[in-house]
């Protein structure tokens, strides 16, 4: 079976959690080919790349989002059917997979498409829409701009799959579905972040785009998500709260899975006793960088210390993300007293350190579903994390879950609650065992590295039985 | 054009009759002036001739025809580069690359010389014209050509007044000197008309040339050829350009060849009936290329730069669209006014050709001819104008399409009334003209109505950024004039 696995600005160009869990998901299914369709803002070399590529890839292709600037050739031979379909699209109404087609393979060149009378028409039925008198060419440019690189996208050649399986909604989650519609193969969507939520976030905290137009740029990505949604036949994401973000922007919910990160068997251990002991030990895994919010965990700390704990706290993560961040907190740690209480210790072997520990911290204003708390959970470390991404889900089990807390949430940017929480912990050692234990168990049962790729495997395995098989 | 447009508009205010006055003349000057200059001093000079009882009618044909020629074929020449070197150089004004002007001046130049040398070199070979006049002819050639040269450099200068001067002082000299030698000459030939003609020519070329110095006080002969790359660019505006002239005199070639042709001195091939018709005809448009600065440029031009202002720095598309209405309107009325004047003139000219034939005693044929010809001159100073209108809107395609129909009716329909003979003469022309002129104005009415979409697709097109919109104001400062 060959599977087009399409990602949008990472593997294997970019590190971090969607390009990892790619790399292991098909280094777990050797028997399975992959072939990498890898969208780029800019051209990529093979020396870019930061994963070595396992020897089931069949190969990469590049789609480049950059506009080519072709000539102008041919005129639009659409009919009245047809210019329906796009315009919808266009217009943001409504997910459209014959559109997508028309915009793929029924337009001669995007420099004739831009140039037509039906894209005139629509721009300006839209600025009738959506304007109240701003500037017309800017609109006319920002839609062009808006369009370039879906067509870019879809002029390029795609690859012949049996099954496309995209790791993100917007423009690969565009070329997924273009790939099912003409195709006719099965397309699985996975979710790592809220691709539209992401982006509006950036539409609206960045300042080259002009206020009024910020509302449709939004507007866009999340048409995109829909178009995705539409089209897949498995929307898959890693926890319950972000499936309810899926819903709320337009995903069936008969269509929505949740397949959670898992970790590795050899990393689940047994656990060491640490009741009796002098110095309590606290460890965080994480990159000094602001939306991990270090700065809460430092004034957690002087709490403690004001009401005279004894304990250590080790922040492991590297420190050369943010540098001007990172200097930051040693600053705060040096200004607040705090030099023998807490220590940066920099990149290290995580796993090595993890079993001289008594809890675990997090205090992020923003997370997925971090890998870090399953790893602490399955050395069975108790954990006090905020209340972000899945960390609550985690933690304390979804609805049916039959092992009870593995620590405790509290609020984000909430020194006290975190001090007050660890405090517990140092109390009440058999509780904090305890929270240990049931941890690793639910990562045992739950988030279990195998059973991730055996879910994967199984749809699949199946949706390639109900679209006819291999054929490729 | 633009700069035409803003100093007539800043002459308007001042309410003087005189002054009004004052800008009628000079936009006639900037727009056929020299055409206006050079036919006054030609006919000037003929009526000096028929004073002269000993020179002969052959000898005042010959110098006739010599100048006419030299006219016609250094226009054609000239008709290869003009457009394209016009835009080129519109476009270095307005990337404010001035100082890059003069190497295309001496680029053009050189292969100007180099084509009307070769061209000429036929013309001696064939001819069995005696040394001297020949090569006073060969001198008169090729200061023509260089003074088009010149004259396009200036224009788009906006150098108006030095052309004008140059013209009026040159012109001055030719009719001067053909005095003086009628006065002091016992027995004056062709030779000596064609000589003083040619020195008043250069004194215009030697009065352009130090104006062309005082333009472009930079001057350095580096990347001559650059413009070049203006031919692949728009190799459209070259096409327009050579069909126009060409669609222009092609009846006159055809005709040569037919009913009443004669050979003057066994070199020059004329139809005196024909060729003469022509010459008065094209006189009688002369309002139009007066009042089209005046009329077209003042008032429409300011809604003209309203729309691709509003297009460009960032109107709404309301304003755009009202702008575009107003523009669309403004247009439509003058094209009507001055369609209107036009006709009253060409009218009285075609009620009154009987009565003037006889009057300066030339055949009654002429006179025939005449009412066809000056129906087709109305028509062609439509086409002039639709042309240009097109120009401006950067509907290239549109201008292509009339100018290719311009050349090939006017062609197509003189060869298929040829046959028929001298009472047919013109009718090709009068009916190809006027299919050609309807065809235009569908073309501005269509394209005015989508004007809006074309700026945005064309944009598109070229790949241009949005100063293109700006730069189209700039297009064009110099016209096609016969």
């Amino acid at each position: 079976m060959k599977i087009g696995l399409v990602l949008e600005g990472s593997y294997p160009y970019v590190s971090g959690g969607v390009s990892s869990w790619t790399q292991t998901l098909i280094e777990a299914m050797p028997e399975v080919s992959f072939e990498i369709i890898s969208i780029q803002p800019t051209e990529k070399r093979p020396e870019d790349m930061k994963y070595a590529l396992p020897a089931n890839v069949s190969g990469i292709t590049h789609l480049y989002l950059n506009d080519m600037g072709e000539r102008a050739r041919g005129r639009l031979k659409w009919g009245a059917d047809d210019e329906q379909n796009v315009s919808d699209w266009l217009m943001l109404r409504s997910p459209n997979r014959q559109a997508l087609r028309l915009l793929g393979k029924e337009v001669p060149s995007s420099e004739a498409f831009f140039a037509s009378e039906f894209f005139w028409s629509n721009v300006k039925a839209a600025y009738a829409e959506e304007m109240n008198g701003g500037s017309f060419i800017d609109y006319f440019w920002m839609w062009q701009s808006m369009y370039t690189p879906i067509l870019r996208v879809l002029h390029q050649p795609l690859p012949k799959v049996d099954l496309v399986h995209s790791v993100s909604t917007g423009y690969a989650g565009v070329v997924a579905s273009y790939m099912k519609e003409t195709q006719g193969i099965p397309f699985i969507l996975t979710e790592h972040g809220i691709y539209s939520r992401e982006r509006e976030e950036e539409i609206l905290q960045s300042y080259w785009i002009p206020a009024p137009y910020k509302p449709r740029w939004v507007r866009f990505f999340h048409h995109l998500s829909r178009e995705a949604y539409n089209a897949a036949d498995e929307i898959i994401t890693l926890f319950e709260r972000n499936r309810e973000y899926q819903e709320w922007i337009g995903a069936p919910s008969e269509k929505t899975k949740i397949i959670a990160n898992g970790i590795a068997d050899r990393q689940i251990q047994a656990t060491v006793d640490r009741t009796e002991h002098d110095i309590f030990q606290i460890g965080a895994i994480v990159r000094l960088v602001p939306i991990k919010d270090l700065k809460t965990m430092i004034y957690a700390a002087k709490i403690l210390q004001e009401r005279h704990r004894l304990f250590k706290l080790t922040i492991m993560g590297p420190l050369d993300e943010d540098e001007e961040y990172a200097e930051e907190c040693r600053l705060l740690i040096e200004q607040s007293g705090l030099s023998d209480y807490v220590e940066l210790v920099g990149k290290v072997d995580v796993q090595t350190y993890l079993p001289t520990f008594d809890l675990l911290l997090l205090t992020s204003i923003s997370e997925g579903q971090p890998l870090a708390i399953l790893e602490g959970m399955a050395a069975g470390i108790p954990w006090v994390a905020t209340d972000v991404g899945a960390c609550s889900e985690i933690l304390y089990g979804r609805a049916d879950d039959p092992f009870g807390p593995a620590g405790f949430i509290v609020p984000p940017v909430h020194p006290e609650a975190v001090a007050d929480k660890v405090e517990w912990m140092m109390d009440y050692p058999q509780e904090r065992m305890r929270f240990g234990k049931n941890g690793r168990e639910r990562v045992r049962q739950y988030y279990r590295l195998q059973q991730v790729v055996d879910r994967y495997k199984a749809i699949y395995e199946a949706r390639r039985e109900q679209y006819g098989g291999h054929r490729v | 054009m633009a700069g035409i447009g803003f100093k007539l508009q800043k002459l308007f205010q001042e309410d003087y009759y005189s002054s009004r006055l004052k800008a009628y003349t000079f936009s006639g000057l900037v727009t056929s002036g020299p055409w206006l200059i050079v036919i006054l001093v030609v006919g000037t000079i003929q009526w000096l001739a028929f004073q002269m009882p000993t020179l002969s009618l052959a000898e005042r044909t010959l110098f006739m025809i010599s100048v006419s020629y030299a006219f016609i074929f250094s226009q054609i020449l000239f008709s290869f580069q003009q457009l394209v070197v016009t835009r080129y150089v519109a476009d270095l004004f307005y990337e404010k690359k001035a100082h890059e002007i003069f190497p295309v001046f001496t680029g053009m130049l050189k292969v100007t010389i180099l084509a009307a040398a070769l061209l000429y070199s036929i013309f001696w070979l064939l001819s069995p014209l005696d040394f001297l006049y020949k090569l006073t002819l060969f001198v008169l050639f090729m200061t023509i050509n260089v003074i088009w040269v010149m004259f396009l450099f200036l224009s788009a200068a906006k150098y108006y007044q030095a052309v004008a001067y140059s013209f009026l002082l040159g012109g001055l000299i030719s009719v001067g000197s053909v005095y003086a030698i009628s006065r002091l000459m016992t027995d004056p030939s062709s030779l000596e008309l064609l000589l003083g003609f040619t020195v008043g020519m250069i004194v215009t070329l030697f009065g352009l040339f130090f104006a062309m110095l005082r333009t472009f006080p930079l001057r350095y002969a580096v990347k001559e050829f650059s413009y070049f790359k203006y031919f692949d660019r728009y190799p459209d505006l070259f096409a327009i350009g050579v069909l126009y002239v060409l669609g222009i005199w092609v009846t006159n070639f055809i005709i040569w060849f037919g009913e009443g042709r004669v050979i003057i001195a066994d070199s020059f091939l004329f139809n005196p009936y024909y060729d003469t018709a022509i010459f008065w005809s094209y006189l009688t448009i002369i309002p139009t290329q007066l009042l089209f600065v005046v009329a077209v440029e003042t008032r429409f031009y300011e809604r003209y730069r309203t729309f691709y202002g509003l297009i460009n720095y960032g109107g709404a598309l309301h304003q755009i669209e009202k702008a575009k209405q107003t523009m669309t309107s403004v247009l439509k009325n003058e094209l009507i006014r001055l369609a209107r004047s036009q006709g009253v003139v060409t009218l009285f000219a075609i009620l009154m050709a009987g009565a003037f034939v006889g009057w300066i005693g030339v055949p009654d044929e002429i006179g025939q001819i005449f009412r066809m010809t000056t129906l087709a001159a109305f028509a062609n100073a439509m086409i002039l104008i639709l042309t240009l209108l097109l120009l401006y809107f950067e509907d290239r395609r549109g201008a292509l399409f009339v100018n290719l129909s311009f050349f090939t009716l006017n062609a197509l329909f003189t060869l298929l009334l040829l046959p028929r003979g001298i009472d047919w003469y013109g009718v090709g022309f009068a009916v190809s003209t006027t299919i050609t002129f309807f065809l235009a104005g569908l073309r501005l009415i269509y394209y005015m109505g989508k004007v809006d979409y074309y700026v945005f697709a064309a944009s598109n097109r070229r790949k241009l950024g949005t100063e293109r919109f700006s730069q189209m104001g700039t297009l064009l400062n110099r016209r096609f004039s016969r």
